[in-house]
């Protein structure tokens, strides 16, 4: 298999705080390849939102990052800033829950998309247009709204010109961090299927990041869960949705409700403290398996089918 | 009890727009955001009815407007045979410990300044009906019911201090210590995490079956409306569209906005195929809403009555211009988007101007400007005189152009030109707009597009059900 | 002081606790004593103000009367006509504490409930008083107190009353605004939801929610006070002229910056300044406690 296009190896990031040091992510390590779209899924204290941050390199100042975080070959938290700044929005793009907070209010669409372009490329101003144009173009947007201004714009279409400008430049990873939770159903179905045609069209890689199970079985190749910092499985989205190994994916896909849904599952307990984590399994104090084991020795990490990895120390019974 | 515990007729909310002062003062109707219109339907005491729909449908606003919380504008709202609609605030207070709401973001429905004790405890020391001590001891209790326990902890906590699930409990706690006998969940679980959505509902139904309560559950999230309802309304923008028993309406979707809702839901299952149509664009603006059906313009089996209008000929001219090729070529024939202009039904395309076309007048122009300063180098009068005087006669000559007979020839080959233009476009048109048509008619410089006028389709009974479509 | 004739000397401070409160009672700190130095038994006594008598008049001083910055006793100096600029100063704090004191709360006690109050309502009386609070607030402050003090006259407490029209819209227009944003959270709505009164809700939601602002504004305000208190009495609109005040001493010694005498004016303007710092340090730290109280700030 070729090299991946974004590692990571043993990450972490961890805040500092008046209460100690937050453990949001807490030794990490996956590997995206080309044109592959991993999910990772996680739900509030799983730390997946301070992931998508320390890809995207906006950890506030103070926060301690350790391991590697590898963009083909340079490592992303030790990057002077002016390359990573380089990367960004060239090579990897990024895409966020609202699309409000990274348009400029005073800026119409089309100024947004000539200052993308501009900043990384020579281009004359018509060449610059006709990309806007045609960048606009594939997402539904007609060229008659090219001089608006974000706030003229409904949300989905809001969301839609932020993709349009992420892929203006053919990035080779675009990372989205909840692209649509803000978004109704069926503009999510929209524009999943942009994302979907544009994954094929460039062989884009993409690392999703959401809480949505349902995205994630329509979208991702891979998927990885989070559980209080850490990741718990990890495997091909098949395997995972229909084979899952680890006590915490059980449990989070049996709590989905669907159209199908005979009776209602939950996951006991609350979510966990970053600051000071439960010994062992993190999980054991919710686990219904759990055993004394559980309480006090941590899981290895172990790949129980090709691809297939989880973090529990009873993995093989639950095969 | 016997008859409907709550009766809403014909209710309506609009919201004024903020514009500025002059403007509103210039235009004789203000636009409003048409947030609720004409919604009616019952609850039997008891049962769960669920109002289903996207954001911007106004379900939201339907909760609050049923709950007084927000008032109407029109429409009557009867609960427990106590006609509502117009009581004043004092008055109606004391119904407010009958009728109660729960809301979507528990972080932010607790006040930060008072523990969850004594958020829990207030609406027993509101109506005054227990001393502070008494009041604290039913809080503890109902803490414990829905599943705050330790309570003696959890009382003097701070909603910062607990969980989303907690504070969710906290809300219901707080919304049910009054007892009432009707309760507005708006949302409940929207902002919970998945794992514990189920405890919460679990939660609301063992209140119901306890209490004897009635819900009026608002999500967008069908499937937990399926499972939990009994009867279902789907709303879009505004209006309900469908209303039915909830196992019905999942069988067999009738209005084609219910099938693309149902089609549309993301299903955790990697093995199931995607083969969604789902409907073009986006949920219109609510203050200018598509007229006759209000789904029309993105409906996959629209008819020609559903109400077609001259936006959605420009609608479809924009859809036309995301190709560079055919933009360009609109925009030659047509000319540019302000010669085109709506007047109720119609659609009014300017084929050219009259008079002196816009090049010419400012070919002109330049030269008088040029004359006049040259001779105003001799004498500024001089050359103020020659301005005056040319713009004099530039004028005269753009009104002799207006009447001109070789000019209003060339008027009315240019309006044939468009006319056929146009025609061309509706031809390659989805059918349902075309036939929509009545005319395309030449008058003058200007070609109009009549559309058939067209209204809403009503809620008709089918099966059972009501369904606001005309395919029915 | 010594009731006995020089053998033992105590603090004339009193403390008592009066139920929830400590109750430090200063009335018997009219003159400060470290040693009693007599050519009889030799004890240094430094007396900086006299032990009856008006304040600040070291009347009965026997270590010179000359205006003579070297001499020990007097470290800053005395003015014009004796009186020593260290007592003057010291009891001068008091002037001004009790100035800025009415002068804040009572702006606090009217400006907080009308912003609260028209925040709340809107409408007619709501525009009403923002036009009354924007108009005094667009006076120029020591112009519009100057004005109160020519009607209201001379004298500690009139002073306070002139400062604190000043200050009244100050403390409206930060209420109000808060109270417009506050006004359309979720749990002002459940409240109503609840039935609550819009007394209670006021009172009981939106107040505590409310009050963060006012820390930061009492800083600012008391800091102001004092200044505009002082210039009034430098402009002579102040107070009598026995009661030590700093903005007096300032002006009357304004004059006299000229021949080379400083201390006079130099050493009540800097306690101005550091009041003020102090002032503002103390509303900063206001800030912090009563934040993280209010918003309970997770981690």
């Amino acid at each position: 298999m070729s090299d991946p296009v974004l590692a990571a190896r043993r990450l972490k990031v961890h805040y500092r705080t008046k209460r100690g040091p937050v453990h949001a992510v807490d030794g990490i390590s996956f590997a995206l390849h080309a044109g592959e779209t991993l999910g990772v899924v996680g739900e509030t204290g799983s730390g997946k939102s301070t992931l998508g941050k320390a890809v995207l390199g906006i950890v506030p100042p103070g926060t301690k990052t350790e391991g590697e975080l590898v963009f083909e070959g340079k490592n992303l938290l030790t990057l002077p800033e002016g390359e990573l700044r380089r990367l960004r929005g060239k090579d990897i793009a990024l895409i966020f829950q609202d699309p409000m907070t990274r348009l400029d209010p005073l800026m119409t669409i089309e100024d947004h998309f000539l200052e993308t372009i501009h900043a990384h490329e020579k281009v004359s101003r018509e060449e610059a247009r006709a990309r806007t144009r045609a960048a606009l173009a594939s997402m539904g947007i007609p060229v008659s709204r090219l001089k608006n201004y974000p706030h003229e714009f409904s949300g989905g279409m809001r969301q839609r010109i932020m993709i349009a400008m992420a892929l203006v430049m053919r990035p080779k990873l675009l990372v989205a961090d909840e692209p649509t939770t803000s978004l109704d159903v069926i503009v999510e179905g929209q524009i999943l299927e942009i994302l979907e045609d544009l994954k094929r069209a460039y062989r884009m890689s993409l690392l999703l990041i959401t809480h949505n199970l349902g995205i994630v079985a329509e979208v991702c190749d891979t998927v990885g869960v989070m559980y209080a910092g850490l990741l718990v499985e990890y495997g091909p989205v098949r395997d995972v949705f229909k084979r899952p190994i680890h006590p915490y994916t059980r449990g989070l896909l049996a709590s989905i409700i669907h159209l199908d849904s005979r009776e209602l599952v939950s996951i006991d307990g609350l979510p966990p403290d970053l600051v000071t984590p439960p010994q062992g399994c993190r999980f054991h104090p919710r686990c219904p398996y759990v055993q004394d084991v559980c309480r006090t020795t941590v899981p290895e990490w172990v790949e129980y089918r090709p691809g297939h990895f989880a973090l529990c120390h009873f993995g093989r019974d639950f095969l | 009890m016997t008859g409907p515990i709550l009766e809403v007729d014909g209710l309506v909310k609009y919201f004024p727009v903020k514009i500025p002062a002059v403007q509103r003062v210039l235009i004789r109707e203000p636009p409003v955001v048409h947030a609720v219109e004409d919604v009616s339907f019952s609850l039997s005491p008891g049962e769960i009815f669920g109002i289903v729909g996207e954001s911007g449908c106004g379900k939201t606003t339907l909760g609050r407007t049923v709950l007084r919380l927000v008032e109407p504008n029109d429409g009557r709202i009867v609960f427990d045979g106590v006609d509502i609609t117009h009581l004043r605030e004092p008055d109606l207070r004391t119904i407010r410990r009958s009728m109660q709401i729960i809301f979507q973001d528990p972080h932010a429905a607790l006040n930060p300044a008072m523990t969850i004790g004594e958020s829990i405890a207030d609406p027993l020391l509101i109506h005054g009906l227990s001393t502070e001590e008494e009041a604290k001891a039913k809080a503890l209790e109902i803490m414990t019911e829905v599943g705050l326990s330790p309570a003696e902890q959890l009382y003097t906590k701070y909603p910062a201090d607990v969980s989303g699930g907690q504070k969710q409990r906290a809300v219901i706690a707080r919304a049910m210590i009054l007892r009432p006998k009707l309760i507005v969940a708006d949302e409940p679980v929207a902002m919970l995490d998945m794992s514990i959505r189920a405890k919460i509902l679990e939660l609301m139904l063992e209140l119901k079956e306890k209490y004897g309560l009635t819900y009026i559950f608002i999500t967008h999230d069908l499937a937990t409306a399926k499972f939990i309802c009994d009867r279902i309304a789907i709303m879009y923008l505004g209006r309900i569209v469908e209303v039915g028993d909830s196992s019905d309406i999942y069988r067999e979707p009738k209005h084609p906005y219910t099938q693309a809702l149902l089609g549309a839901i993301p299903v955790p299952d990697p093995d199931r195929p995607r083969a969604k149509t789902l409907p073009k664009g986006e949920v219109p603006d609510a203050i200018h809403p598509p007229s006759g059906c209000r789904f029309h313009p993105r409906c996959p089996v629209a008819t020609p009555t559903c109400g077609w209008e001259p936006r959605d000929f420009l609608e479809l001219l924009d859809q036309r211009a995301l190709d560079d090729a055919i933009r360009v070529r609109d925009e030659h024939a047509l000319g540019p988007r302000d010669r085109v202009r709506i007047t109720g039904d119609t659609l009014r395309i300017r084929s050219m101007d009259p008079g002196l076309t816009r090049r010419e007048r400012r070919f002109l122009l330049a030269l008088v400007a040029l004359g006049s300063l040259a001779v105003g180098s001799l004498h500024a009068l001089v050359g103020i005189g020659t301005l005056a005087s040319g713009l004099a006669a530039l004028f005269g000559f753009d009104a002799l152009a207006r009447s001109d007979p070789v000019r209003s020839g060339l008027v009315e080959r240019e309006s044939g030109r468009v006319r056929e233009y146009v025609r061309g476009i509706l031809q390659s048109a989805p059918e349902a707009l075309t036939k929509a048509v009545r005319n395309v008619a030449v008058a003058g410089s200007e070609v109009l597009v009549e559309f058939a006028p067209s209204s809403d389709p009503g809620l008709r009974t089918v099966d059972g059900r009501e369904v606001r479509c005309v395919l029915y | 002081m010594s009731r006995d004739g020089g053998r033992s000397w105590f603090a004339p401070i009193a403390i008592r606790t009066v139920g929830r409160f400590v109750h430090v009672d200063l009335t018997g700190l009219t003159a400060w004593h470290a040693w009693d130095l007599t050519r009889e038994n030799l004890w240094i006594r430094i007396i900086h103000a006299s032990d009856a008598g008006p304040v600040g008049n070291v009347s009965l001083d026997f270590l010179g009367m000359t205006t003579d910055w070297q001499s020990f006793w007097h470290f800053m100096g005395t003015d014009d006509i004796g009186r020593d600029t260290f007592s003057r100063v010291l009891h001068g704090t008091r002037t001004s504490l009790v100035i800025m004191v009415i002068a804040v709360t009572t702006a606090f006690a009217l400006g907080f409930p009308l912003g609260l109050y028209s925040g709340y309502r809107g409408g007619k009386f709501d525009n009403l008083m923002v036009l009354i609070m924007d108009s005094l607030y667009s006076f120029p402050g020591l112009l519009f107190a100057g004005l109160i003090a020519v009607f209201l006259g001379k004298g500690v407490v009139n002073i306070g009353l002139a400062v604190t029209v000043i200050y009244i819209p100050l403390y409206f227009r930060v209420t109000r605004s808060q109270v417009l944003s506050a006004r359309e959270e979720l749990y002002v709505e459940a409240a109503r939801a609840l039935g609550a009164t819009p007394r209670r809700i006021i009172f009981l939601y939106i107040a505590a929610n409310v009050i963060i602002a006012v820390p930061v504004i009492f800083s600012l305000s008391a800091a102001d006070a004092i200044l505009t208190a002082a210039g009034l009495s430098f402009l002579g609109l102040g107070l009598e002229g026995d009661i030590p005040d700093w903005g007096l001493d300032l002006s009357a010694g304004a004059n006299l910056i000229s021949n080379g005498i400083w201390w006079q004016s130099f050493f009540p303007g800097l306690a101005i300044v550091i009041l003020t710092i102090g002032l503002s340090f103390l509303g900063e730290g206001l800030n912090d406690i009563l934040n993280p109280l209010l918003k309970k700030e997770r981690v």
